[in-house]
């Protein structure tokens, strides 16, 4: 029999045995992490490797086509397109990684305590949730935004309130089930406080979920940010880089033809996106009990 | 009284409390969280006067609690009352807003569905295949699209290169067919306006391309996911065993039993849409509520957006009643 827990971390991140990717649900994961240090780390070295600086006016000639000089092209005020593109990740993986942050610990810690003490406490968050869930959550993050006004802070907070409902959910859903098992019976019978139940008997098992979701909400909270940086809302002003502010100014000449001020941003939106995705999706497949092959 | 009229009516009953909820989270964001609507319209430095007579306009002087009152009071009449630029009352325009926004999300439907239910059930039937793959890496990709990236590629492509589409709008202004519904698309063949009929069918391809693409993403995912438990379940090997043809075993028992799930998140998915098509709209200068939401944020025009963000929530609890209404219909297990 194996005794490793069936959802430990250590399995997720398959540091039990180090080696090459198997099955192509591997290799999904493996190609989400690359992508997701590779971009992390372009961000966080942008002081060092950009070879201008993002708001250098005229560092080349205003609106020049990607050259060998300038690999990305220049936009209108002829600043360099891959120093923008270098730094302009910084803000949105900033505000996206805390928002989903905020909306991990309070989705969860309500669906903690909604699911494992059920009763009225459980149907008046529920019903909250519930509503919240159900509301676009993009239309929801632009009324926010536009209300608190779009700073750095007021966005995080715009962006969190729209994905607490997935966690609170999800962790709800699992804790209603794992509250009924065998060993926190056995805990509940040897006096053990309801704080220890819950934080070090329940939540250990539907941790592998929460990191599920954690990391396809960060997918998701970069695509509302971007969003609401698109439509005029977001934390960022021009001359700041920023990729979602670019692929606007870009959207604005598009008619002029500079299709090289569209194409950058975007494409590294959906990278990043795609390599939260893919490590979300992934690790989804690989342990979603419903779907594995065995049942 | 049937069992399925006593569930639609207590089903219509419990709705009221969800409408309460998400006009009271409305009203919760837009008054009482910090920022003074007052000062998100002029400005923190306008002068005390004129922030005093606005407040009186708007009905900010009262206390909170009348305020609430008046304001569910004001929406069960239908008073959306008038917007602060154009001087028109707000339920008008944002009937001709939904007319639009109706109209993209149906046609993106029409995009997204089809290629949920094949490719996710292909994808399903054929799980670990090359073609399992292809399809999930569609799905994966599809679903990571930022809208307004692969709108404007598109808006590139068609409308500026091969200068084949239009890139913004709903319709030539000289094309617009006569009033009936506010759908172009019905209007025109109802007055049997071919040239309005064209001219509309070509603003929509873009902008409902844009939409379904990215949607479907999420209908793969969610249908091979279904399908995937479905065609684990026993009545599948006791069809298998009777000898029904694979294609009728997957098309037939596995998918209708599939698609019940998938039934019940299509209140979540038009959510989905709902913010997708606000995206787009932006993109498309597609004169549609999610664009006129920005709009009127933009100019601070306060009663319009709380107007175009309640009908927003009553669009939202409707729906949601429809798919439970229509769910019960399907599976008798819920009625009861």
């Amino acid at each position: 029999m194996d005794f490793l827990p069936k959802f430990s971390l250590a399995r997720i991140f398959g540091v039990t045995k180090l080696r090459p990717p198997k099955e192509a649900e591997e290799w999904y994961l493996l190609a989400g992490i690359i992508m997701v240090i590779i971009i992390t780390s372009m961000s966080i070295l942008a002081p060092i490797i950009s070879p201008y600086d993002p708001t250098q006016l005229y560092a080349g000639p205003s609106l020049s086509p990607p050259s060998p000089k300038y690999p990305m092209g220049t936009n209108l005020l002829g600043m360099d397109m891959l120093s923008r593109i270098i730094w302009g990740g910084r803000f949105l993986l900033l505000v996206s990684f805390l928002s989903a942050v905020l909306s991990m610990v309070i989705g969860s810690l309500a669906g903690l305590v909604s699911g494992y003490f059920g009763g009225k406490i459980d149907r008046v968050i529920s019903i909250f949730m519930d509503s919240i869930y159900a509301f676009p959550g993009l239309i929801l993050a632009i009324t926010i935004t536009a209300m608190l006004g779009p700073s750095l802070l007021n966005v995080v907070i715009a962006i969190s309130v729209i994905y607490v409902p997935t966690f609170y959910r999800m962790v709800r859903g699992l804790v209603l089930s794992i509250r009924e098992e065998l060993f926190v019976e056995a805990a509940k019978a040897l006096g053990a406080k309801h704080r220890t139940i819950m934080f070090k008997y329940i939540l250990p098992n539907i941790a592998p979920n929460i990191a599920v979701i954690f990391s396809l909400c960060i997918a998701d909270a970069i695509l509302t940010e971007a969003g609401l940086t698109f439509i005029g809302l977001g934390p960022v002003v021009p001359p700041t880089p920023d990729w979602g502010l670019d692929l606007y100014e870009g959207w604005r000449y598009l008619i002029s033809g500079y299709w090289w001020l569209i194409l950058f941003p975007g494409i590294f939106i959906t990278l990043t996106v795609l390599g939260f995705a893919l490590i979300g999706e992934s690790l989804n497949e690989l342990y979603n009990p419903l779907l594995r092959e065995e049942v | 009284m049937g069992a399925l009229s006593r569930y639609i009516i207590s089903r219509i009953l419990t709705t009221i409390p969800m409408i309460l909820i998400l006009l009271s989270l409305v009203f919760i964001v837009l008054r009482i969280m910090p920022g003074d609507p007052v000062n998100a319209i002029l400005g923190e430095k306008a002068p005390q006067e004129y922030k005093e007579k606005l407040r009186k306009k708007l009905g900010l002087d009262k206390p909170i609690h009348v305020q609430f009152y008046e304001y569910i009071l004001k929406i069960m009449k239908g008073d959306f009352g008038t917007s602060l630029l154009t001087k028109r009352p707000i339920l008008e325009e944002l009937k001709e807003r939904f007319a639009a926004t109706l109209e993209l999300t149906i046609f993106s439907l029409l995009i997204a569905v089809p290629i949920g239910i094949f490719g996710g059930s292909k994808a399903a039937y054929k799980r670990h295949s090359k073609e399992d793959h292809a399809i999930r890496l569609f799905a994966i990709i599809s679903w990571t699209l930022f809208i307004p990236f692969f709108g404007s590629i598109l808006q590139y492509i068609f409308g500026i290169k091969l200068r084949v589409l239009p890139t913004s709008g709903r319709i030539d202004p000289f094309n617009v067919p006569e009033h009936i519904t506010g759908l172009y698309i019905l209007d025109s063949i109802l007055t049997g306006n071919v040239v309005a009929l064209i001219d509309a069918l070509r603003h929509l391809i873009l902008p409902s391309i844009t939409l379904g693409i990215v949607m479907s993403g999420a209908l793969v995912r969610i249908v091979r996911e279904n399908m995937i438990i479905a065609l684990k379940k026993d009545y599948i090997n006791a069809a298998r065993a009777r000898g029904v043809t694979e294609k009728d075993v997957v098309y037939n028992h596995a998918l209708k039993n599939s698609l019940i799930p998938f039934i019940t998140m299509f209140g979540l998915m038009f959510a989905l849409l709902l913010a997708g098509a606000a995206l787009t709209e932006t993109t498309f200068s597609w004169p549609g509520m999610g664009r006129y939401l920005v709009e009127r944020i933009y100019y601070r025009d306060y009663p319009a957006v709380q107007g175009a963000v309640v009908l927003y929530a009553l669009i939202v609890a409707l729906v949601n009643l429809i798919v439970d209404i229509v769910y019960a219909f399907i599976d008798p297990r819920v009625r009861y």
